[in-house]
């Protein structure tokens, strides 16, 4: 069933909140303990505001466009007074004293925050397993992945502990777990979302997304989040529209740009098969097919995690133990606090990438590193403004092959860098981009198009997904 | 990156790496090093970098003082706080 | 030995907000850490939003300074850790500084060329208590706005060092921008190096005296080094403020390597020719423009029109009261008087018990010879010791000047006393008026006007001679 439906059910007062809430308390009383979605769950404080919620409904108030709906949110997202650790111990006991700006517009549209989902810790990770708070378990197959960072979000959504779910992605992290356990995620473009309040990774590439079991239910919740606020000078004006409504399954007049190096080396055959079935469906729909080309998508990668460590290894430096956070004994001398709290509190994969981020921005390396990869941005921007121009959208692979097992990969940490290679180039070019389940249930497809084109990206989405069901 | 390379990163990075941690954080490193190196590859002659991808100017805002934290919400996340300030580790004066 | 001083000021911004968040400036006066948010607090997921007027306010700086406004300009993270900084980065601008190119002459016609200013925030304020292996911390400064104004190495002595700075503090409170009274309003940092010798960086100083004292004692330091053939290393050297010395931080080998990069959370800003001349016409007149246009206006002295334009309150005070009274006898009262007072009592005008209202009823008494300048100069030592309306004071400390028929009665009475006096003068011995000035002075207890009292003696000395 639609969850959109159930959201109308409950505004006419023909399902109650409540009772909503509870069908989606009974599945995560019955399956959490095997996935681990979740870091904090919000049981009590959902059902007190799903009570009042149906209060209002009752008295024949106006309620808004989430009118008691549950929303996983991804423990990077702060959250006012309920726990939020970005799967860190460092912040293992945090109770932030504001909201971040998507968390406002959720509870003034009278949205549920069910519980805080998993991630990759501080979101640097493919598979949701650096994880201070434990790897979650692909619902789809319980030895597998579930992808990352935003792998709480997606199992969630997959197993159904929630209808909707906010996931952040800075190279593919929403992407990436959508297409591990067979959901729909929605990377917006950059700035189209306010990002005060999401915990930085890479700020120049991080965005907030939604995890869906449709593309309904995505359209629906990104015009709930999307626009510019005050409080983020990167965010934007979105174009005065809603996408839910422009939804639109003809596709006669697109033309559909297929990226050459998106099917290269390093993505398995089954993969390529896969996505190239789907192209074909939306050919057949009437779309015109034409082959483009991403020349500097070779250095995409390398590229992608220079600029992310560099900016992740300022974003991280606020966590010292002092205003909060992991804290140690302070009768010391400032630097051996600072270095020891941090040693303490970060996990290998962020004390990795802060290290390696720090030395790509030092004296003598800053050209060769940083500047070197901010000019590959430049060309990878110019290399897809001109596959747009010759198409109107692009549709990809989203990952280069199913999902692993757990434990894999986790202890070549290059190796799961590769698994990033068709999601990064996206975030590097601030596009937005879709992915959405093949045939194949845990084979995604991603459908990129220009900036503010959401509407249109998640309607082909939208085909393929009738496609195959 | 010699040890020494390792042991400067690690103090500007403040983080505190083990003697027994040290060879092994190398080589990972060294190895992901070794891959960022294809970037070398990559013409790149006359390219501006770009920082900002979306072209975005002037986003400023009035200057109005708005609601602030009071003091207790302030410290809530701190251990330790005295008489109003945040604690924190020596620094020598 | 030649000296070569360079400076880095560092001055607050009067802006309401802090710089890139909407909380209140006023930490000086605040109980610690209530006025803070998300932001300047470094909380995870904040970001900054820039003030506009602090972008204003620098761009008047730089106008100010002469300085060529960048039409584009970007801030930069300054990676560093230390703990009173929150984010451990500060955001402050790098190779697209705000100005650069500028320039200020002193009063001794002294040219001092200034590289660039630029915008940054302050870090928050830590507290050492006694004995303690702890520090405390007060955020309520982080994220005010500075400008830091960086000099060429163009000083040669602390005096020139003190100078710069004073002209500094006095161009930025004719805009409105700065207000250098402020406790730590003023802070920086100087490179100073003697001819031979390295350089050696002194960190804070917070005051132009301090300024002038950490320099005289490096001077002194580093010339003793040299005279002995010792070698001045180039290092950081921090400035005792009570002990007035200058000592070597001593640190850990620190490395200062701080990873600038353009700061991702906050776009360009461009600043048009049509806005940065929107600006420069707004801009008010500076001490030097005021201090010609006094010389033209007024007829007062050199010197009288540049004491009157030292501080905006000062020339204000000046040039309202000129409205009413000569401005000539008002140039003179106020700087050789007034000022006077104020500088012996370590007073500023604003600061004072004196205003406008009262100033004006002290030259006025004095211009209808109601009161003598003897009693006008007690008039304002009264007020500015222990306050008061000068109509008052007149009253009650019987200041008023003695009229004319009343004089002549002491007079008579004086030179009926005093015959010995008189004859001496009648017999050709002039000096012998003064000892008889004198009398009618002490007599009135200073209320007649000396110059009158001596008219008056002449002319009937005169009589008393025919």
């Amino acid at each position: 069933m639609n969850h959109i439906e159930s959201i109308l059910k409950i505004k006419k007062g023909e399902l109650s909140s409540l009772e909503y809430l509870e069908k989606f308390i009974d599945q995560i009383n019955k399956k959490e303990d095997e996935i681990n979605a979740f870091i904090t769950l919000n049981e009590e404080k959902a059902r007190e505001k799903a009570k009042e919620i149906d209060k209002k409904i009752n008295n024949g108030k106006e309620v808004g466009k989430l009118a008691g709906t549950p929303i996983a949110i991804k423990d990077s997202i702060i959250t006012k007074n309920l726990r939020t650790t970005c799967g860190s111990q460092m912040l293992k006991d945090f109770s932030p004293q504001y909201d971040a700006d998507v968390i406002k517009k959720i509870k003034k549209e009278d949205g549920i925050i069910i519980g805080k989902t998993n991630c990759d810790e501080f979101c640097m990770g493919t598979s949701t397993e650096t994880s201070y708070f434990g790897p979650t378990h692909n619902p789809i197959d319980h030895e597998k992945v579930p992808g990352g960072s935003s792998g709480g979000s997606a199992a969630a959504i997959k197993y159904g502990a929630s209808p909707f779910s906010l996931g952040s992605d800075t190279g593919g992290s929403v992407r990436c777990p959508a297409s591990f356990c067979g959901t729909v995620g929605l990377k917006p473009t950059y700035g189209s979302i306010s990002r005060y309040g999401l915990i930085a990774y890479a700020s120049s590439l991080d965005q907030i997304g939604t995890i869906t079991n449709t593309i309904e239910e995505s359209a629906y919740l990104f015009d709930v989040i999307k626009g510019k606020t005050k409080n983020d000078s990167t965010s934007l004006k979105y174009p005065d529209r809603d996408v839910y409504e422009e939804l639109d399954t003809d596709i006669s007049q697109k033309t559909i740009g297929v990226p050459q190096e998106f099917f290269g080396e390093g993505v398995d055959q089954e993969v390529n098969e896969e996505v190239k079935k789907s192209i074909k469906d939306l050919e057949d729909q009437g779309a015109k097919i034409k082959s483009v080309n991403i020349p500097s998508m070779e250095y995409a990668l390398a590229a992608y995690y220079l600029v992310a460590i560099g900016e992740a290894s300022s974003n991280l430096a606020r966590f010292d133990g002092v205003r909060y956070g992991h804290y140690s004994n302070k009768n010391k001398d400032w630097e051996d606090y600072f270095s020891e709290v941090r040693r303490e509190g970060f996990g290998k994969e962020v004390k990795r990438r802060i290290m390696l981020g720090t030395y790509a921005l030092s004296a003598g390396y800053y050209e060769k590193y940083y500047q070197k990869a901010l000019k590959i941005r430049t060309l990878l921007k110019n290399d897809f403004e001109r596959a747009l121009n010759e198409s109107d959208l692009l549709v990809a692979p989203t990952m280069p092959f199913k999902p692993f097992e757990l434990g894999e990969k986790i202890e070549d940490p290059l190796s799961l860098y590769f698994a990033d290679i068709l999601t990064v180039p996206i975030n590097m070019v601030g596009l937005p981009a879709l992915s959405v389940p093949s045939k194949e249930e845990d084979i995604g497809i991603q459908i990129i198009g220009e900036p503010f084109s959401e509407g249109e990206i998640l309607s082909t989405g939208k085909i393929i997904e009738e496609e195959n069901q | 990156m010699d040890k020494e390379t390792i042991e400067k990163v690690a103090n500007l990075s403040k983080l505190a790496v083990e003697e027994g941690e040290l060879s092994d954080f190398k080589d990972e490193l060294l190895n992901i090093l070794d891959y960022f190196d294809k970037l070398d590859e990559a013409n790149t002659e006359n390219v501006p970098p770009t920082s900002h991808v979306m072209e975005i100017i002037n986003k400023m805002r009035e200057d109005e003082v708005e609601k602030e934290l009071d003091n207790e919400s302030a410290l809530k996340n701190s251990s330790n706080p005295q008489e109003g300030y945040f604690k924190g580790p020596k620094v020598r004066d | 030995m030649n000296v070569t001083i360079g400076l880095e000021v560092h001055v607050q911004l009067l802006t309401k907000s802090k710089l890139f968040c909407n909380c209140g400036t006023n930490y000086r006066d605040s109980e610690p850490n209530t006025h803070t948010c998300p932001v300047c607090l470094g909380l995870p997921g904040s970001l900054p939003v820039l003030n506009k007027k602090a972008i204003e306010y620098g761009t008047m700086a730089g106008l100010a300074l002469n300085c060529d406004i960048a039409n584009e300009m970007q801030f930069h993270r300054k990676n560093y850790f230390y703990p009173d900084l929150p984010k451990g980065f500060q955001i402050t601008q790098y190779d697209r500084p705000l100005g650069q190119n500028g320039e200020i002459r002193l009063d001794q016609d002294k040219k001092i060329r200034i590289k660039r200013i630029h915008l940054e925030e302050d870090p928050g304020r830590l507290v050492h208590p006694p004995s303690a292996r702890y520090s405390l911390i007060d955020y309520n400064r982080s994220g005010v706005p500075l400008l830091e104004i960086v000099t060429k190495p163009d000083m040669d002595s602390p005096q020139e060092a003190r100078s710069f700075l004073k002209k500094i503090r006095e161009t930025l409170e004719f805009l409105d921008i700065f207000d250098g009274s402020l406790d730590g309003a003023m802070r920086c940092d100087a490179n100073i190096s003697l001819e031979g010798g390295g350089r050696a960086e002194v960190k804070n100083i917070s005051s132009y005296k301090g300024a002038e004292k950490a320099l005289s004692y490096e001077i002194t330091r580093q010339k003793n080094l040299l005279r002995r053939g010792k070698e001045v290393k180039r290092e950081t050297r921090h400035f005792d403020e009570s002990q007035e010395i200058t000592r070597s931080m001593r640190e850990k080998e620190q490395e200062h390597d701080y990873r600038y990069f353009p700061e991702p959370d906050l776009p360009l800003i461009q600043l048009t020719e049509e806005k940065i001349n929107s600006i420069k016409e707004k801009l008010p007149e500076l001490p030097e423009e005021k201090r010609k246009r006094f010389l033209d206006q007024y007829e007062i002295t050199k010197d009288q029109a540049k004491s009157l334009t030292t501080s905006k309150t000062l020339a204000n005070f000046f040039e309202e009261i000129s409205q009413q009274v000569n401005p000539k006898k008002t140039a003179t009262w106020v700087t050789d008087s007034l000022m006077g007072e104020l500088n012996y009592r370590d007073q500023s005008l604003s600061e004072s018990n004196m205003n406008k209202q009262k100033f004006i009823y002290i030259l006025e008494k004095l211009r209808d010879g109601d009161i003598t300048e003897k009693g006008a100069t007690k008039i304002i030592r009264h007020i500015l010791d222990e306050g008061g309306h000068p109509k008052e004071i007149i009253k009650q400390k019987d200041f008023k000047a003695i009229k004319s028929q009343n004089l002549d009665q002491i007079i008579h009475k004086i030179l009926e006393k005093n015959s010995e006096a008189v004859e001496d003068y009648i017999k050709g011995k002039e000096e012998a008026i003064n000892y008889l000035v004198g009398q009618v002075m002490s007599e009135t207890k200073g209320k007649a006007k000396p110059a009158d009292t001596r008219k008056k003696l002449q002319k009937i000395l005169e009589g008393y001679d025919g």
